[in-house]
């Protein structure tokens, strides 16, 4: 898979790399057991200190999306992904509550927000995924 | 008499000189004259023009020089041999210092030129990875290398056996007219000093072929699949190259060393000596030619893309020198010319170079 990191964003890059990793298992770009860079390998390729490389991998394994192996390497979980739990689903709430806040403010309507959200699924989601 | 020398030289300089002269040519499209652009940008009339005047300018100045230098090599000629033998050094050092300036010239007129374009302005620094990078074929296996390891043992070997064989003097060093120079007497020492020396060569290669596997990655996102298809054959070709100049290197050794047991004609082992290096660096220069910096010279796509790459120019220092703290690589290819450069701000980097020039150094003085 290809990540694009804009590297004169206001957003850090570890976030970037983040998303991007978890936007490619989510997508079926990045596929169960599929091999990733090594630390070193992707802090040399991106040009960035490795621990920052190391903080995004640490975060994925906390969550269950790769392993590392000291010797096999970085992989995306071969047993597929963890579920969401009631934990992720409090998590992502609390991360939702700013955006959604935002989009009333700026006096955006429920459906204008329902479309965003329908359209950024259907660009991510495997079409096995979809739900009927 | 010095037609060998103007041989040498003309056989170095002529390719040497062109590709000097035509190394904005060789570089990727992504960079001009050490200036990171668009290829939209490289293949634009202004930019197609600079490249032009450099490539006349150079191939006029370098001619000059090189006529002076065959001049000064005849008249030398009839007169004392240091003359001679200092020439040669002499228009190396001034071709350097000529395409140094040269090339510096041109980068602040591309800085100046960079700054008026609109486009370049507002454009996103986007970086492109693919993690599947290394799974590429990128270097030859290690493999391969058994067979210089087979050279060297069986060289060492052969030498054993054959040791009584050797003349008690073996002849160390020849001036280009084939006279014996320096001599030494025989001892395990000097006939096995050339295989030490092989096996640093063969160490030498393996991490070369090490750093082609696992130097930064590189890739356009304005076509991140062709970049990397252009990038991983650039780098296999490479590893091959290093492969067989290495072998052949070594095979040069062995031969030497033969020649200490059964000294044969000068003029063939001066004809070998010679002829192993120089095919070898012709051989560096027409690949450069065919496959060009990061391979931008294969399968070239006929409209070049508006994306700007990312934008790191501060982190090449002249152009030319990458120094960038926060990068773990120490290995990086060149922005300006073929190959490799390292990560100047990384220990590792200055430590390998420190390791080489002191052997370099060591072996100078060793021979004086």
């Amino acid at each position: 898979m290809i990540i694009h990191l804009d590297m004169q964003s206001e957003v850090p890059i570890y976030t970037q790399l983040e998303h991007q990793i978890v936007e490619g298992i989510a997508g079926g770009k990045l596929k169960p057991g599929e091999l990733l860079p090594s630390v070193r390998q992707l802090a040399s390729d991106v040009g960035i200190n490795l621990h920052t490389v190391n903080k995004v991998y640490t975060r994925l394994k906390q969550e269950g999306y790769i392993l590392v192996h000291r010797q096999r390497g970085v992989v995306v979980n071969p047993e597929g992904m963890p579920s969401a739990t009631s934990e992720f689903l409090e998590k992502q709430a609390a991360e939702l509550r700013p955006i959604i806040a935002e989009a009333i403010l700026r006096g955006m309507s429920r459906q204008e927000l329902t479309e965003i959200m329908e359209r950024i699924y259907t660009e991510i989601a495997l079409p096995t995924k979809e739900e009927s | 008499m010095s037609t060998l020398s103007i041989v040498v030289l003309t056989l170095i300089f002529i390719p040497l000189i062109s590709s000097f002269a035509f190394m904005p040519y060789l570089t990727r499209e992504t960079v001009s004259f050490g200036i990171s652009i668009s290829e939209e940008i490289y293949r634009s009339e202004p930019v197609r023009r600079m490249r032009k005047n450099y490539a006349l300018v150079s191939l006029l100045l370098y001619g000059l020089l090189y006529l002076s230098c065959v001049f000064a090599l005849f008249r030398s000629g009839h007169q004392d041999r240091l003359e001679e033998s200092i020439w040669l050094p002499v228009f190396i050092f001034l071709l350097i210092a000529l395409s140094s300036g040269l090339f510096l010239h041109f980068h602040v007129k591309m800085k100046q030129l960079k700054r008026t374009l609109p486009a370049t302005a507002e454009a996103k620094s986007i970086l492109a990875i693919d993690t599947k990078y290394r799974q590429n074929k990128l270097a030859v296996s290690y493999h391969w290398f058994w067979l210089h390891a087979a050279l060297i043992a069986g060289s060492v070997v052969y030498m054993l056996a054959n040791y009584d064989r050797i003349p008690g003097q073996i002849a160390l060093k020849y001036d280009f007219q084939g006279n014996i120079v320096e001599s030494a007497a025989k001892s395990y020492g000097t006939v096995f000093s050339l295989n030490a020396a092989q096996i640093m060569m063969l160490l030498l290669f393996l991490f070369i072929n090490w750093s082609i596997q696992h130097s930064k990655q590189q890739t356009y996102a304005g076509d991140p699949e062709r970049s990397i298809r252009q990038s991983s054959i650039f780098r296999h070709r490479w590893s091959v190259f290093s492969l067989l100049s290495s072998f052949m290197t070594i095979g040069l050794f062995s031969f030497l060393q033969l020649n200490m047991i059964e000294p044969m004609h000068t003029n063939v082992m001066m004809s070998v000596s010679l002829a192993i290096p120089l095919f070898v660096v012709l051989f560096a220069i027409i690949l450069s030619f065919l496959t060009g910096q990061g391979g931008s010279r294969i399968r070239r796509p006929a409209k070049g893309s508006s994306v700007q790459p990312v934008d790191d120019d501060h982190l090449w220092k002249l152009g030319v020198f990458y120094y960038n703290p926060s990068d773990p690589s120490v290995f990086v290819e060149k922005r300006s010319g073929i190959g490799w450069t390292i990560n100047h701000a990384h220990p590792a980097a200055w430590t390998i170079v420190g390791v080489i020039l002191i052997i370099v150094i060591v072996s100078i003085l060793i021979s004086i």
